[in-house]
């Protein structure tokens, strides 16, 4: 029971310090074209 | 991965009442990103630099975009490009821009002082490396969009000696002497534009290493030669056209990008078994290539609504009737689409065409082996048709 704790205990830390640590970049807008519009997110590669 | 020059979609979003958007890159790899409303790469689009943690604002208006926040990196970029666009979107919106020469060259003229302003008084983002890679970006933006504007199809076209003095000093031997234009998303097509301009004006048609001459920098030019292999429809030809420039094939990713080029073409290659079509004719009645065992082949790849197909029509009539009682079968594959097949049929009988006339429809295989990707296409088998 105690290692089924301190396992839960160890996933939650985990996933915890992923949750700091992936850095996530938001880019939000509006735009002015009519109607409904799909927008595409390109990356330089 | 090495950057390339080209870009990569990697989202896209609906937008919701008002315009608003939304995209969120989780754990982003830092570099410039760009944000458009039309998936052809290249037409205008919004450049942003991604780093880190952050929120980036994007208002667009027209062809006119706002940015704020994310890195300071990005405010840097943001604050250049409100400059730049005063060039940057006449050139890029390409033809969609009215204007000629006559409007783009003084507002070329009165940017000037504004960009040398900029330059002057940058300020730091904290981060040298960005700092030196926005240094040479703003010089490249400005050669791009002058020389692009130039490319673009116009109703009139300057002469040499009204070009802005800015032209004559694009061309620098110190300019693309390293990869760093290949951090662009548009890197090698800009890197292509500014060859082409190097040579421009100089007599004899121009080849391709005269243009190389222009870029320093065996990897840069590894980059050119490759993106130009789409050029080529003949293997032989490709492999031929490329051996003066394997030593130019400096990065692994080059050379894959040949050997793929290679690949591509096999389809193509001397003799190698033309594609094996099977479609129904005009009378339900199924052909294949098969069926044409021993006739010489032509192939017309059209559709009702295409309209250079259309006035290919007489001279393929007149070709039928030269070769009638030849081994020769012309045949004509419509890729209508499935819904339209009583309008090819309408149009077959109104138009009295001749030769075998068959329907393809939604069936793509035949144009997706030969990978076409517009009409007209005539090709032809020159050997006999084998089983």
């Amino acid at each position: 029971m105690m290692k089924k704790i301190f396992f839960l205990a160890a996933m939650a830390a985990t996933l915890k310090s992923f949750g700091t640590i992936l850095p996530t970049v938001g880019i939000q807008g509006t735009t002015d074209a009519k109607g409904p519009k799909t927008m595409y997110l390109f990356r330089a590669r | 991965m090495p950057d390339n020059g080209s870009l990569e979609q990697i989202a896209t979003a609906k937008t919701m009442a008002g315009g608003a958007f939304a995209f969120s890159v989780v754990n982003p790899q830092e570099g410039f990103y760009y944000v458009s409303d039309n998936s052809n790469v290249n037409m205008l689009n919004h450049r942003i630099y991604v780093k880190g943690n952050a929120t980036i604002e994007m208002n667009i208006r027209g062809s006119k975009a706002t940015l704020s926040g994310g890195s300071k990196e990005n405010q840097l970029l943001a604050s250049w490009q409100a400059v730049y666009e005063e060039i940057g979107n006449p050139s890029w919106l390409g033809t969609q821009y009215r204007g000629t020469y006559e409007d783009f060259f003084p507002i070329f003229e009165s940017f000037m002082p504004k960009y040398e302003a900029f330059r002057r008084n940058m300020k730091s983002s904290g981060n040298k490396q960005f700092d030196d890679l926005m240094r040479f970006v703003m010089v490249n933006d400005v050669d791009a969009a002058a020389i692009n504007f130039l490319f673009m199809p116009r109703s009139k076209h300057p002469k040499k000696e009204q070009y802005p003095a800015y032209y004559n000093q694009i061309v620098q031997s110190v300019k693309y002497t390293d990869t760093r234009v290949l951090k662009l998303g548009d890197g090698v097509r800009r890197m292509s534009a500014y060859a082409m301009y190097s040579v421009m004006g100089k007599g004899e048609r121009p080849n391709k290493d005269d243009m190389m001459k222009a870029l320093g920098n065996d990897t840069l030019k590894g980059m050119y030669v490759v993106s130009g292999l789409g050029g080529y429809r003949d293997q032989a030809a490709l492999i031929d056209g490329m051996k003066p420039y394997q030593h130019l094939l400096v990065t692994d990713s080059l050379k894959a990008r040949y050997e793929r080029a290679v690949k591509d073409l096999t389809s193509f290659a001397k003799g190698v078994k033309a594609f094996n079509f099977s479609y129904k004719d005009i009378n339900g009645k199924t052909v294949s290539l098969a069926s044409l065992k021993g006739k010489v082949v032509l192939v017309d790849m059209w559709a009702t609504w295409c309209g250079p197909c259309k006035e290919q029509i007489p001279h393929l009539k007149k070709l039928e009737e030269e070769v009638k009682g030849l081994d020769i079968a012309v045949v004509s594959i419509s890729v209508d689409k499935d819904a339209d097949k009583e309008k090819w049929e309408a149009f077959v009988k109104e138009k009295e065409l001749t030769g075998m006339q068959l329907f393809a429809g939604s069936n793509k295989d035949m144009m997706e082996y030969y990978k076409i990707n517009g009409i007209p296409v005539l090709w032809y088998s020159i050997r006999k048709a084998r089983s």
